[in-house]
């Protein structure tokens, strides 16, 4: 995961330096937009592996809480 | 720059979308469906006709009479620009879900499968390293390499279906009575859920090249799908009975690796796994260009290549994030797809062929 993470940060990177430097504002802030959600969630991977997965928090949610 | 051309025919794009729905039908189908409808679950799929083939018919409609238009312009024209953005974000947020799910779903089968023990992980990177590669090349070129997974999975299919129906039991798939009919009608939700993809293929109608003989390929899409489910079906609860295939995860492997030929294994499991896989890769890359054309169109950006690399890296984490086992996502596939997927596949174009009806657009 680590290693996921860091090739992510790289790329995203170096898009987001492209989109800069063409000045396009729009779809670089929404490139910084989806990496930063990318990185919080990557991050939380790697730093909680005890975390509770989406489909049980939706299931849960779904199954009034029972499980 | 150089200009691409990104026209698809029609039989084209029906083609992404019967290799796209392939894996899923393998996987997801055959057992939901025997789970429900037990020895009776191969009428399933005929059943779901009666809803698909409307469903179709009026995608057809309001494609065709706006073609050169993507869904998002179709929706923004139809149902007004507030109600229309906001549809395409929720379909670009649905796409995005289900890419997380298939990456996971494709890499969770390879650890089950073939590489047992490896870190599905791993795999999962590989996977968004070469989706992230080919499908900056538009949607020609996944087409083109379509074409060619398409004849290999038709071939093997012929092959297995064959090896397959020379161990069929027929008291497997029979009684069937008129105490069948609510099961078989509550089990031709799973089809239909796997089915209704046909919706995002439209989010690049605008790439979309109608031509001659509109009907009979459409025809033969819904007439390809039917008779490999009911196939399908068939043979695997012909083979192993509705109780075994409603509990294995990935039943038609299990099937194909049960296939004996003069009473020593056929073989035939790694042929299947390196054809589903290149499928697998189709499944994933129509749902990552899909995403990420929705994201393009509701935002209004001037092209969508620069967004793949986020788009397919948080695909990439919410995939490890989406289940902690394959069983969690087997359970959420099975309770909570089908209403997701049935509200947004078959529930928009409804509304967007009425509306279009009503203001004589159709």
């Amino acid at each position: 995961m680590v290693i996921a993470l860091a090739v992510f940060i790289a790329l995203s990177a170096i898009g987001l330096r492209k989109l800069i430097k063409e000045k396009d504002k729009q779809q670089a802030a929404l490139y910084a937009l989806i990496s930063l959600a990318a990185l919080a969630l990557g991050a939380l991977l790697t730093l909680a592996p005890e975390y509770k997965s989406f489909a049980r928090i939706v299931l849960d949610i779904f199954s009034g809480g029972a499980k | 720059m150089i200009q691409r051309n990104e026209k698809i025919t029609l039989l084209q794009a029906m083609l992404i979308f019967l290799v796209a729905t392939h894996t899923a039908s393998l996987r997801f189908i055959t057992s939901a469906s025997a789970s429900a409808a037990h020895q009776a679950a191969w009428l399933s799929v005929p059943v779901s006709m009666i809803v698909f083939l409307p469903l179709l018919y009026m995608l057809y409609k309001v494609m065709h009479a706006f073609e050169g238009k993507s869904l998002h312009d179709i929706l923004c024209a139809v149902l007004g620009k507030a109600i229309g953005k906001s549809l395409s974000l929720l379909i670009a947020l649905w796409l995005l879900m289900l890419l997380s799910l298939y990456m996971r779903y494709a890499s969770d089968t390879l650890v089950t499968t073939v590489f047992t023990g490896a870190d599905y992980r791993l795999l999962l990177f590989i996977l968004a390293g070469f989706v992230l590669v080919i499908v900056r090349w538009g949607i020609a070129v996944i087409s083109r390499m379509n074409k060619l997974i398409f004849v290999l999975i038709v071939a093997q299919l012929a092959l297995t279906l064959f090896f397959l129906f020379l161990h069929f039991r027929p008291d497997f798939v029979t009684p069937i009575s008129t105490l069948d009919i609510v099961p078989v009608a509550q089990s031709a939700i799973y089809p239909l859920t796997i089915f209704v993809y046909i919706t995002p293929l439209f989010v690049f109608n605008d790439n979309i090249v109608f031509g001659e003989k509109r009907r009979g390929k459409l025809a033969l899409t819904a007439g390809f799908l039917t008779a490999t489910n009911t196939l399908i079906l068939l043979a695997l609860i012909g083979m192993l009975g509705w109780h075994v295939i409603s509990k294995l995860t990935v039943p038609y492997f299990t099937a194909v690796q049960n296939i004996s030929v003069f009473d020593s294994s056929a073989g035939l499991d790694s042929l299947f796994m390196s054809i589903r896989t290149l499928a697998d890769f189709i499944t994933i890359a129509f749902f990552a260009y899909c995403s990420s054309r929705m994201i393009k169109n509701v935002f209004g950006l001037n092209g969508e290549t620069p967004l793949l690399t986020p788009i397919i890296g948080f695909a990439f984490f919410f995939a490890v994030y989406f289940g902690n086992s394959t069983f969690e996502l087997i359970s959420f596939s099975r309770n909570i797809v089908p209403y997701l997927n049935l509200s947004l596949g078959l529930g928009v174009p409804l509304v967007l062929f009425a509306v279009a009806k009503i203001r004589k657009m159709v």
